[in-house]
């Protein structure tokens, strides 16, 4: 067993600390506190090729491993949870559906504009009635002289409002019996008639991150924008959210590690009783609590996703990964905050942030009751 | 164009601490490439692009074996291939003895036109060794220059600051260049560069095969922090800006700062 990382994985982590500090670091609170979506980063974090980590460089990656992707994602978090869930889920649910199940056409058209940062994916699963239960599409595709049109809405897409291409989840068989198996995956293009998108939501977290409804009313779809094949798509949403569940669990870690790092400089600069409070062993013990949770936390995220680098199965390790690291932020983000006294409840200090937006953690790509039903049913198989 | 770009992997000072008897602790302190190279590193892409020319790295390693890290650090940042002299000799190796070893490595890569450095290095900021490099190869030195310009055929020109502005040089032999860390900002490595750094080349050379060195290694004999005073203790208030800022000259003044 070796816990050391490669070169590759360590430069990561030193070039992605570099460019979150210098492009991410001084905008985070800001358009947080505005709920702006920073539209100005996307082309810098193309520039800097982090729109498509995982994937081979001859499809516009930049064929790393997806230890390196965790890692890229915890350092963007790290500074600024918007900006990595941007990243996140146009990687590890959108590009990563169309590059596992895409035709080698659907590939041409599509993998190397987004995984170069072209073009920005969305991930549409989540319905009104279909959240934790995502089988409950009510959406519909149906197949009509060589077409499938399209109708039904979707809510809380990540990036809806700008993003160009979108991995759109609808039934194509409404029959009952059919249950999952009706369910199939298309690519959809923003801007086709009678696709919309309504307002952002706002938000408790990820404030200047982009989550919409959206609307589709009889989009035509070509017969090829079906994405693998008819009734395939709920095991798509399943696996590809497996990924997601790896990239999730490094958002929190990154969140968790801004906040402890930020609780750290404050122990040794605030002054009570004539003394830095890291001098309270009060304050040691809750420094070495949270690193410790957040150490678990990162081992079992690289865990998960080393499983997935060597090609194995990796759902269960990556339940555990998120539903552990997800938990981990929420309690490290609090305690950096009870650190920070008065201070940590104000938006001078980015530790209310990292506490606001580590809740989401625990609720999208699966919320922890669903991690603990992935893990459960494996134990009790 | 053939440019070298001399580069030190420094332990990072950010992670270095002061204990209280004065000495600094750098056993925590994982090593970089230093800052103010990754500026020269980015000066020289520049400039080999703009000439069709090759950046070749030089770092000079008191260890016996190459860290695999120094290298794919520096080549993720632009290099086209570097050239290290490891060897556990060089370990403390004095500022000349650092500054001879590049001159022969120099000398070594042949046909060399331009040799760029940072101003300083994070950890010792001797701010001599490309001087003394520049001085066992017996070519011209420049330092704190802020701008270098290169065009085809006519020489290389170099800007720097003076007491009263700036002067510039047209230099047309081979230079050794030693670069403010605001030249240029240094562009932070894409993803895809990194898996290219690990498939550029890279030649150790040996100390041994550089020749006898003249110069004769040093020893430090001790290190202490500087002592400052007591705080004053003095607080102002800012409503009035100009009033504010004429009654922390006074304080200055008085405390003895010119
Ligand atoms: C900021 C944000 C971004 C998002 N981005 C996307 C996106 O890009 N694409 C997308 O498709 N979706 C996205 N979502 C949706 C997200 O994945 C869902 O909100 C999440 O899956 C939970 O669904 P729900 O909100 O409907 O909650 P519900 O399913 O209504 O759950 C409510 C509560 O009941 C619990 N619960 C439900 N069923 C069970 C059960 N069987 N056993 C035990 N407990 C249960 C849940 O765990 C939860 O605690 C996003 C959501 C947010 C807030």
């Amino acid at each position: 067993m070796d816990f050391t990382l490669s070169d590759v994985q360590e430069l990561t982590r030193t070039m992605v600390r570099e460019f979150a500090e210098r492009e991410l670091a001084p905008i985070a609170a800001e358009i947080d506190q505005n709920h702006r979506f920073p539209i100005e980063t996307l082309p810098k974090l193309a520039e800097n090729n982090l729109f498509g980590i995982p994937f081979p460089e001859e499809w516009g990656g930049a064929g790393l491993d997806y230890v390196s992707y965790a890692i890229a994602i915890e350092e963007i978090s790290r500074v600024c949870a918007t900006t990595s869930i941007i990243v996140e889920t146009h990687t590890s649910l959108a590009l990563e559906a169309i590059f596992n199940y895409g035709s080698d056409e659907q590939k041409r058209d599509y993998v190397a504009d987004l995984a170069s940062g072209r073009k920005l994916a969305s991930f549409a699963l989540t319905e009104p009635m279909a959240g934790t239960d995502a089988a409950m599409q009510e959406s519909t595709a149906i197949l009509k002289d060589g077409e499938y049109i399209l109708n039904g809405s979707k809510v809380f897409i990540t990036d809806g409002n700008y993003s160009d291409v979108f991995v759109v989840f609808a039934k194509t068989n409404p029959d009952p019996a059919l249950g999952t198996r009706g369910i199939s995956a298309f690519i959809v293009e923003a801007g086709l008639p009678g696709f919309t998108a309504g307002e952002g939501e706002r938000k408790m977290g990820l404030r200047a991150a982009n989550t919409s409804t959206l609307m589709f009313s009889d989009v035509r779809l070509p017969a090829d924008a079906l994405l693998g094949k008819e009734g395939e798509g709920f095991k798509i949403a399943m696996s590809v959210l497996d990924a997601g569940r790896v990239g999730i669990a490094a958002q929190a870690v990154g969140i968790a590690q801004g906040a402890l790092d930020a609780a750290v400089k404050y122990a040794k600069e605030r002054v009570q009783f004539g003394k830095p409070i890291g001098n309270l062993q009060a304050i040691q013990w809750m420094l070495a609590d949270m690193s410790t949770d957040l150490e678990a936390a990162r081992l079992l995220t690289y865990k998960a996703a080393h499983l997935q680098d060597l090609g194995k199965r990796f759902s269960v390790e990556a339940a555990h990964a998120k539903l552990f690291a997800g938990q981990m932020a929420s309690r490290v983000a609090g305690m950096a905050i009870q650190i920070h006294g008065g201070n940590g409840f104000t938006e001078s200090y980015p530790v209310e942030r990292a506490y606001r937006d580590a809740k989401i953690t625990e609720i999208y790509e699966g919320t922890n009751e669903v991690q603990r039903m992935v893990i459960s049913r494996a134990l009790l198989r | 164009m053939r440019i070298v770009v001399a580069f030190k992997w420094a332990a990072d000072y950010q992670e270095a601490s002061v204990n209280g008897s004065g000495e600094v602790d750098w056993s925590r302190a994982r090593p970089v490439v230093s800052s103010y190279d990754a500026v020269a590193i980015e000066v020289a892409r520049q400039i080999a692009d703009a000439v069709s020319g090759e950046v070749i790295g030089l770092s000079v390693i008191g260890e016996p074996t190459v860290p695999s890290m120094a290298t794919k650090t520096a080549l993720a940042r632009g290099l086209d291939r570097v050239v290290v002299v490891a060897d556990e000799t060089l370990n403390n190796a004095s500022t000349t003895q650092t500054g001879e070893v590049l001159s022969r490595a120099i000398r070594q890569i042949g046909d060399v036109d331009l040799v760029l450095a940072g101003d300083s290095s994070i950890d010792v900021a001797a701010k001599m060794v490309s001087s003394i490099a520049a001085g066992f190869l017996g070519w011209p030195a420049f330092t704190d220059v802020g701008n270098v310009n290169v065009t085809h055929g006519s020489g290389v020109e170099l800007t720097r600051p003076t007491a009263v502005g700036s002067e510039t040089f047209t230099v047309t032999r081979p230079t050794v260049v030693a670069l403010t860390a605001d030249a240029v900002v240094a562009r932070v490595p894409g993803m895809k560069d990194i898996l290219a750094a690990g498939k550029k080349p890279v030649e150790q050379l040996s100390l041994a095969s550089l020749g006898d060195l003249e110069s004769v290694p040093y020893t430090v004999r001790g290190t202490s922090r500087p002592s400052h005073g007591a705080r004053l203790q003095k607080v102002i208030d800012a409503t009035d800006t100009s009033a504010a800022v004429k009654q922390l000259a006074g304080i200055l003044r008085d405390a003895g700062v010119s």
